[in-house]
């Protein structure tokens, strides 16, 4: 071992990182899986950072859900047959009595169809539209791939109980993946001098007229990456 | 005079740091039992007996840089928390540089020095361990290496926008475990065990269907997997390697016992078992007290320490657990710690009896 180890952990190195790049290229080959082009609105840029040069992108969909103030009445089409198809199991009566069941059952991994909608306001104009363990199966239903990008997902059950209303159960997506996409060196220029110095104080922060538009493109592995930033100019004030 | 051997295939430097103190040991007492008269050397005999042990002491710091003194012995404990605490922060220089720094270079530069970061530090662990036989550069330089090679595999993630993969904890596992068996470096053994420990659980989560963030929540491969890394430690490879079968041991009864505290306590949370949950908890109750229990009593008939320390650490949390679990809710407060005060002194009659028993024979 004291001989060839050295040598060993050198080509595991080695092998990793040639493997890597093999899975990077073979994502991006051939025809995108889906190609959206979204604003600042649906990629938050981040505050500068003084130990940190690189750049990523926060993908941000259903803003409504994430403030505080949003009560839900209904689950929507999130409700618990779709949590079912997932894997979630929901067997057990949906009352007050089994809410910490229900509380304590872990994320689920699952795929997830991600919509960009049409909407006037400044809020983020992706939404989850649909979610199935079977990407290809998720796709069939949403064939539009300028519109619908097919993304891997973490899935959580809801009990909600409001006043006056029988408790229900309702699915939520937390997170996609990756839930960040690095902006490459060519295009970091661009977006560097739009930074603030400081992160925003309230979540979700302050929304404004976006000032770029970035293209992203999804692969076969449902990873996405970014091809080309355009900087927009500012409307003027109505 | 007979020269003193120090080479052989059995000699590691754990026995010789053992000889080592013998002689010391064998010193002081000779000294002492001459003060009281016990026996008297003569000149001669005590000479040779000085002569052959400071030329035997010398060999052994040579070939295994033993500590010779009490002061030696603390210059070396202070010299592993220093290296210890040189490992981390080094670790931590190299990421926070490359965080530094690779926004400012292309996406091929980027991978290149990614990639070469722990090959340039491979080559650097190899040229200390050359030239210094306490291992403590080369052990700085090998967690560093491992350090390097996790933001390798990390950072290409990010360049290349991956989704999370279990493969990483293989891959950083098996760079840690390959390094820690060319080297004999026990830190390196137990991450790379505890990373190939946390890849199982992965699997399973993701065979299960569970976001892989939330694998460490269902701790139940932990159990057959510490019991591996428990067998483990009676492989030939890791006998002949000094602290090895220790570490294996101690991160496989950690393993096995540290999820049985959630498990028992909270079964519907933490378990996987589809039954219900009095049947699951009570299974990993009885589990929690056997295991702990046989543990120290191992533990104490092989001579495995470490063992006997985690088995008491952990049957002590897991009994005060316990008693909270069965007890707190209807039993007034005083009688509650009352009990756990009873429960305490009975423990200490056990151990008392355990121990006198022990000296007898």
């Amino acid at each position: 071992m004291r001989r060839y180890g050295p040598w060993l952990a050198a080509a595991l190195v080695v092998v990793s990182n040639l493997a890597a790049w093999r899975v990077a290229a073979l994502n991006r080959s051939g025809e995108p899986e889906a190609v959206l082009v979204l604003t600042e609105r649906e990629l938050q840029l981040p505050a500068k950072q003084a130990e940190n040069t690189a750049l990523s992108l926060r993908l941000v969909f259903d803003r409504w859900r994430e403030r505080g103030d949003t009560v839900v009445r209904e689950a929507g089409w999130f409700d618990r047959a779709k949590l079912q198809s997932i894997g979630f199991d929901c067997r057990r009566p949906v009352t007050a009595e089994h809410a910490d069941y229900y509380r304590t059952r872990p994320p689920r991994a699952t795929y997830a169809a991600l919509e960009f909608g049409e909407g006037a306001s400044l809020d983020s104009r992706l939404s989850v539209v649909d979610v199935d363990n079977d990407a290809a199966a998720l796709r069939q239903r949403h064939p539009d791939r300028r519109r619908v990008a097919v993304v891997e997902a973490t899935a959580v059950i809801r009990h909600v109980i409001n006043p006056g209303q029988p408790p229900f159960l309702m699915g939520r997506v937390t997170s996609v993946l990756p839930p960040e996409i690095n902006v490459p060196r060519e295009w970091r220029g661009a977006l560097e001098g739009l930074q603030s110095d400081a992160r925003p104080g309230t979540w979700p922060p302050p929304q404004r007229e976006p000032r770029f538009r970035v293209s992203v493109s999804w692969g076969k592995r449902l990873e996405p990456w970014i091809t080309n930033v355009e900087l927009l100019t500012p409307e003027p004030a109505r | 005079m007979a020269e003193p051997i120090v080479e052989g295939p059995a000699l590691t430097k754990a026995r010789a740091q053992q000889r080592a103190d013998q002689i010391e040991a064998f010193t002081h007492e000779l000294g002492e039992l001459e003060r009281e008269g016990v026996i008297r050397l003569a000149q001669d005999d005590r000479a040779r007996i000085g002569d052959y042990h400071a030329r035997l002491l010398e060999r052994l710091a040579g070939s295994f840089d033993v500590d010779r003194t009490e002061r030696q012995r603390r210059m070396s404990i202070g010299m592993r928390i220093a290296s210890l605490v040189g490992a981390v922060t080094l670790s931590a220089a190299v990421v926070l540089f490359f965080n530094r720094v690779w926004g400012l270079l292309a996406t091929p530069a980027q991978l290149a020095v990614l990639a070469a970061a722990p090959l340039v530090l491979l080559g650097a662990v190899e040229m200390a361990a050359r030239r210094e036989k306490t291992l403590y550069v080369a052990s700085i330089l090998a967690v560093t290496a491992t350090a390097a090679f996790i933001l390798d595999v990390s950072v290409v993630g990010v360049i290349f926008n991956m989704r999370p993969s279990p493969v990483a904890f293989a891959l950083w596992g098996a760079f840690a475990l390959v390094v820690a068996y060319t080297y004999g470096l026990r830190l390196l053994l137990a991450g790379g065990i505890a990373m190939s420990m946390l890849f199982l659980c992965m699997i399973a989560a993701r065979a299960a269907g569970i976001d892989l963030g939330a694998s460490i929540v269902r701790p139940e491969p932990l159990l057959p997997a510490g019991a591996l890394a428990f067998a483990a430690s009676f492989l030939p490879a890791n006998r002949r390697r000094p602290g090895f079968p220790e570490t294996w041991r101690l991160v496989g009864s950690v393993a096995v016992l540290l999820p049985l505290s959630f498990l028992s306590t909270w079964s519907g949370v933490f378990s996987y078992l589809p039954w219900p949950e009095r049947v699951t908890g009570s299974l990993y109750d009885v589990a929690g007290f056997v295991l702990g229990a046989a543990g120290i009593w191992f533990g104490i008939r092989a001579g495995w320490r470490e063992v006997v320390h985690v088995a008491t650490g952990f049957l002590v949390i897991f009994v005060v657990a316990k008693c909270f679990d069965w007890w707190w809710d209807w039993m007034p407060r005083y009688l509650f710690f009352l009990l756990l005060g009873g429960l305490a002194v009975a423990v200490l009659v056990i151990l008392g009896r355990i121990r006198a028993r022990q000296r007898r024979v």
